[in-house]
Order: structure tokens, then sequence, then C-alpha cells
């Protein structure tokens, strides 16, 4: 956004944002980056400062308000309970049941929604075909279809894996379609007439120019394949850390609730995180 | 670009290894107990063969299902030759699955006497072979500024349901069938499930939950709680285990081993209440993390529900079938039924006596 900007001798002049004619542009140049240190302190000191304000913010409601735990336990509450409930083994338990069907959920949406994005980005007859039907599938709420998927498949990891996939297929597919339909058309040119078959235009050409935005869709997916994972587990079943909030619930364990979301958000980051460090490491062009 | 394809592959590889073998899911399986997790299943000897069957529990593990955790730690399914798996599902989804037994593999199932005439009247072949609860469990509950002797005393009070669904918006129906009150003579909210906080500060004057449920939690905070039971309104039956008729028609010996079994747990549920909390934390240890001794009095709230008069003439676990044909009239007069289901095929008594 443009500011004021002094122009030397000549008067102030004012700029408003988003109207700006190109020649003040390129006399008062553009705003400049801040400087390195800024940058680092903003990374290094805002963020715990903001959590830290937070939490302190979180206490002090509980304390004026006088809350019983049930109702809403202070940071101080929740974090000892996270580390009993470590320390006995069932935060493991249940996250490992968590991270199963998210994981499963994933492997298979990415699967499906990969090879079907790359069929409908191929078959304009197929995705006239089937995107209408797709696109209406996604105003369905998980939370409708998932007491049916139990119903069919019962309360195992193949109908939680299930669940997780539903949810996570569409952003997958829709990000492999556009990232294939993104390529530039001189490109798949050049190469067929360079006499590349169809596996050397996927392995040379779709596949790495697609995986930037095919990343996109993947870190979307994994973080849906961690909430379709719970709602499996909300629906049915005895373990993982959607069923540990149903219990928690069940026994007016607020602060135990609060423990399962922790672990679920930092599930979520971590995913975040692999997949980001991945697509550095797979897509340097990019960055 | 191989060195980056075997990076992705590898870094698949200890995604997926790390999410299969950090910790396998429980299964009613010979997999070693492991402390501190769920018991998830029966002791045997490795000679010993069991038939397997599911019992699907309605929602939650929770110490009120107390007597099946009794019957299967202190092995009375055992010497009835069965392994006993617990499976967590909403009630009427367990309804649905026990019915579509075989296929789903699921034997019994924990359901409420009104979601087994609904389920009739959507053709489910389901039937009540046991009661649990003698009495309906839910209640109207409040301060102890707010009196509930009677339900004349509900008159201009806002009442909190979790929703128009389940047992707690029946116990209000049923107000209102068993009364004469209307919904314009009280002011219904509807609260989802917070009816303790919201009784705390003061938000509703009168909330709908089960007896051993908030109530238990509020005097545990040190509130006074005025009790109104929706049983003394109007006796309608409660929860009980349900099977498909097809198993009954296939099975019967099966379905009286189980019912057997699970009366004995039950006995010795109400003859032992604190071996049966010890043993219910075996399998809800999430209950020893937070306050045990609220999970306690819950379970002590629950005993005076699974036995009555009624029980102590005709033993443990029998069907009222005065109260169904209380619960079948009233689900028709408010509109719950659209029509009539045959009683004589909903419930029956057959399977609790020798």
């Amino acid at each position: 956004m443009q500011q004021m900007i002094p122009l030397g001798r000549q008067s102030r002049q004012k700029v408003y944002p988003g109207v700006v004619s190109p020649t003040e542009t390129l006399a008062t140049g553009f705003d400049r980056p801040p400087r390195r240190q800024y940058r680092l302190l903003s990374q290094w000191v805002g963020l715990p400062l903001v959590l830290l304000l937070l939490l302190i913010g979180w206490q002090m409601l509980v304390m004026m308000r006088d809350y019983q735990s049930f109702i809403l336990p202070g940071p101080a509450v929740v974090v000892e309970r996270f580390i009993i409930t470590a320390q006995s083994g069932l935060l493991w338990h249940h996250t490992s049941i968590t991270l199963q069907a998210a994981l499963g959920g994933f492997v298979l949406a990415l699967g499906v929604g990969v090879l079907l994005g790359y069929l409908l980005a191929h078959l304009r007859w197929m995705e006239r075909a089937l995107a209408p039907v797709l696109a209406a599938s996604q105003a369905i709420p998980i939370l409708a279809v998932a007491p049916l998927l139990i119903l069919w498949f019962g309360t195992g990891f193949s109908a939680r894996a299930l669940i997780a996939g539903t949810i996570t297929f569409f952003p997958i597919l829709i990000s492999t379609i556009v990232a294939l339909r993104g390529i530039p058309h001189e490109l798949r040119e050049m190469a067929l007439i360079s006499g590349a078959t169809r596996w050397q235009m996927l392995r040379h050409i779709e596949a790495p120019l697609a995986l930037p935005v095919l990343f996109g869709g993947i870190r979307t997916g994994l973080s849906l394949a961690t909430t379709g994972a719970v709602v499996g587990e909300f629906v049915a079943g005895r373990a993982g850390l959607g069923a540990l909030i149903t219990i928690a619930r069940g026994l007016f364990d607020t602060p135990l609730i609060f423990v399962a979301l922790a672990m679920l958000s930092g599930m979520t980051l971590t995913f975040y995180l692999l997949v980001y460090l991945l697509e550095r490491l797979l897509v340097r062009w990019e960055w | 670009m191989y060195l980056k394809t075997l990076i992705i592959i590898l870094m698949l590889m200890v995604l997926l290894v790390a999410g299969c073998s950090a910790g396998s899911p429980p299964s009613a399986t010979s997999e070693p107990e492991q402390p501190g997790l769920p018991v998830t299943h029966t002791p045997v000897a490795a000679d010993q063969q069991l038939r397997r069957v599911t019992l699907a529990l309605s929602y939650m593990p929770n110490v009120q299902f107390a007597p099946y955790y009794v019957a299967r730690s202190n092995g009375h399914y055992v010497a009835a030759g069965l392994d006993v798996v617990f499976d967590y599902n909403f009630e009427t989804d367990v309804a649905q699955r026990v019915a579509r037994w075989p296929q789903s593999q699921i034997e019994f199932a924990t359901v409420s006497g009104a979601s087994v005439l609904l389920a009739r009247q959507q053709g489910l072949p389901v039937q009540s072979v046991m009661t649990l609860y003698q009495d309906f469990p839910v209640v109207f509950f409040s301060k102890s500024n707010v009196p509930l002797a009677t339900p004349r005393d509900l008159r201009g009070r806002s009442i909190g349901i979790p929703g128009r669904f389940g047992e707690s918006f029946y116990a209000l129906l049923a107000l209102f069938y068993a009364s004469g009150l209307t919904e314009d003579d009280v002011q219904v909210q509807e609260i989802g499930f917070t009816q303790a906080q919201m009784i705390l500060e003061d938000r509703v004057e009168v909330a709908i939950g089960y007896a051993m449920n908030e109530p238990v939690l509020l005097r545990q905070q040190g509130v006074t709680v005025n009790i109104l039971r929706a049983a003394d309104i109007l006796p309608l039956v409660a929860n009980g285990i349900v099977v498909s008729e097809q198993l009954i028609e296939q099975d019967p010996d099966l379905v009286r081993r189980f019912v057997h079994a699970s009366l004995r747990g039950l006995q010795d549920t109400l003859d032992n209440p604190d071996e049966a909390f010890t043993i219910s934390l075996a399998e809800v240890p999430e209950a020893e993390l937070g306050d045990p001794e609220l999970q306690r009095q819950v379970l002590l709230e629950s005993l005076p529900y699974w036995h009555s008069a009624l029980t102590d003439e005709h033993g443990l676990g029998y069907s009222d079938p005065e109260a169904w044909e209380q619960t079948h009239r009233f689900m028709l007069a408010s509109g719950l039924l659209t029509h009539p289901v045959p009683l004589a095929e909903s419930f029956t008594n057959e399977f609790i006596s020798d």
C-alpha cells in the first residue's frame, strides 16, 4: 500500500491506496521489505510473545470469572493433565489410532485423487460427466455420511480411514486438475514435437511442473485427513483422539478434552511442516 | 531426480511405519494387556474354545456399563462359553447394526425401549431380551431455590434440554402427556449437552438429564440439587439388551447364555459396588486421569435403577409389560410413533429365567 511519500523539495503528495499513477510508482519506488533483523525478531520473538499473551489472557479469564474446571480449565490445569495423560500411555495410544486412520485416509485419497485428477485433466468428456457430481457431493456434510459408513463397514480401521479419505479427496483432486491444466501448452507441444511418449510427458513435463500446485492440495488434504479421522472416532469406536474427546465429555473431564485438542493441533501442525519441508526439498526452483 | 524419488519413498515409508507400528488398535485377540490401557479382551486359557460375540454399547465407555464389564472380568461370559468384545457407537446406529446380524457381526446391543419401538416401526427386526434400567433414569433437576416436587412446579420455568431428540426430549414430552402442561406453559431452551453449566450459571432454571450424570456433577460442586424423576411422572421403558429376531430364531441358546452371564455380572455389581468400580476403571482408564471419585458417585447413583420390587419378584433383567404398554401409548399419542407396533414382538422375558 502506498504511503505519504516525500518528494524532496516538491510538496508532499498524498497518494491514495490503490490509486497510483505509474510515473509516481517509478519515481518513488515500491515499499522496501523489512530488514532482516526485524524479520528474525518477528519470527523468534513475535510468535512466542503472542502465545504467551494468549495464555495469560486465558488464565485471567478463568480467575476473573471463577470458572470451574469442567466449564473452562486454566492453562496450568490443562498442562498438568497433559503430562499425566502422556505418562499413563493413554495419550499416545489414542494419538496413534488417529494417526493411522488419518494417514490411511490420506494415502487412499492421494491415490484416487491424483489418478482421477489426471484423467479429468486430460479427458474433457469425463470431466463434463463427473465434475458436477463431484462438486455436488461436497455439499454433503461428512457428519451425515460418517454414521452410514460405520453402518456399512463397521467401526474398525477401514471405515475410519474411508471417512478420512472422503473428506481429503476433493482438495487433492482439484489441485491435481489445476496443476496439470496450468502447464503451458507450448511445453507440451514442444515435448510432442520432440517425440515424447505419454510416459515421458508425465515424467519429465507434467509431474515436475504440477508438483508446486499439487503440494498445496496435499497440505490441505493432510490437515483434513486428521479432521476426518476424528469425525469417524466421534461417531463410533473406543480409541482415537475423537473417541478420547467423547469419553472425556462423558466423564465431565474438560481438561482432558483440551489435551486431546492440543494433541490434534500438534499432529496437524507436524503434518503441515513435514509437507512443507518435503516441498522445499523437491520443488527447489520455486523457492 | 532419482535421489528425490528415493527421498519421497523413504519419507512415505517412515510415515506409514510410524503410523502402523506406534500402536495397533486394541482388539479382542490374544494380545497381551498393557498397563494403563483399556482392557480389550477376555482372559482365556490357550486351549479354551469360546464363541466370539460383540456387544455394541451405546455411545461411549463409561462406568454405567459396569454390569457388562464385571460379567467379563469375573469370568461369567467365559463360563458361558463366550468371548465378548465391546464395541461403541451411537444408540440408533447400534440398533441398526444389531438388526443386520449376521452381516454386521453384532449379536447384542444396549438400546432403550423407545428406540426398540422406533426401530420396529421402521421394520428393523429387533427385540429386547433383558432390561437393565428398571426405572427411566432421566430427571428434571434444578438448584434448591427452584422447587421441583410436582410437575406443576415447572409451570412458567425455563427448561433446558440437549435438543429435540433422545431420552431427555422424551421425558419432556412425557411431562406434557401425563401432567396436562403444554409447551406454552414452560420456556423450552435447546442448550446442547451443557445442562450442568447452564444450571450452575443460572441460565436456565431447570434442566433435563440422566440422574447419574449432571446432578451428580453439580452435587460434587457443592450445589444442592432438587430432582423430579421422569419415572414418577410416567413410567417408561429404559435401556436393556437387544438382539435381532434372526439370532433368537437361529441360536436361542446363545441369547440365553449371554443374558444369564450379564445378569450374573449385574448381581455381582449390586453386591459389591467397590469391586465393580475397580473393574470399570480397567475398562475406562481415562476415568482415572481426572476425578475418579466423581465416577464412583456416578456408579453408586446408577445402582438403584438396576433393580426394583419387580426384579425381586421376577428376577433381574425383568421387562415390565405394563411399562412397555405405557411407553407404546405415550409414543403414539406424542406422534413419536406414527402407527402401532406389535408389542409382543418388541420384548420378551423368555431369556432371563432358566
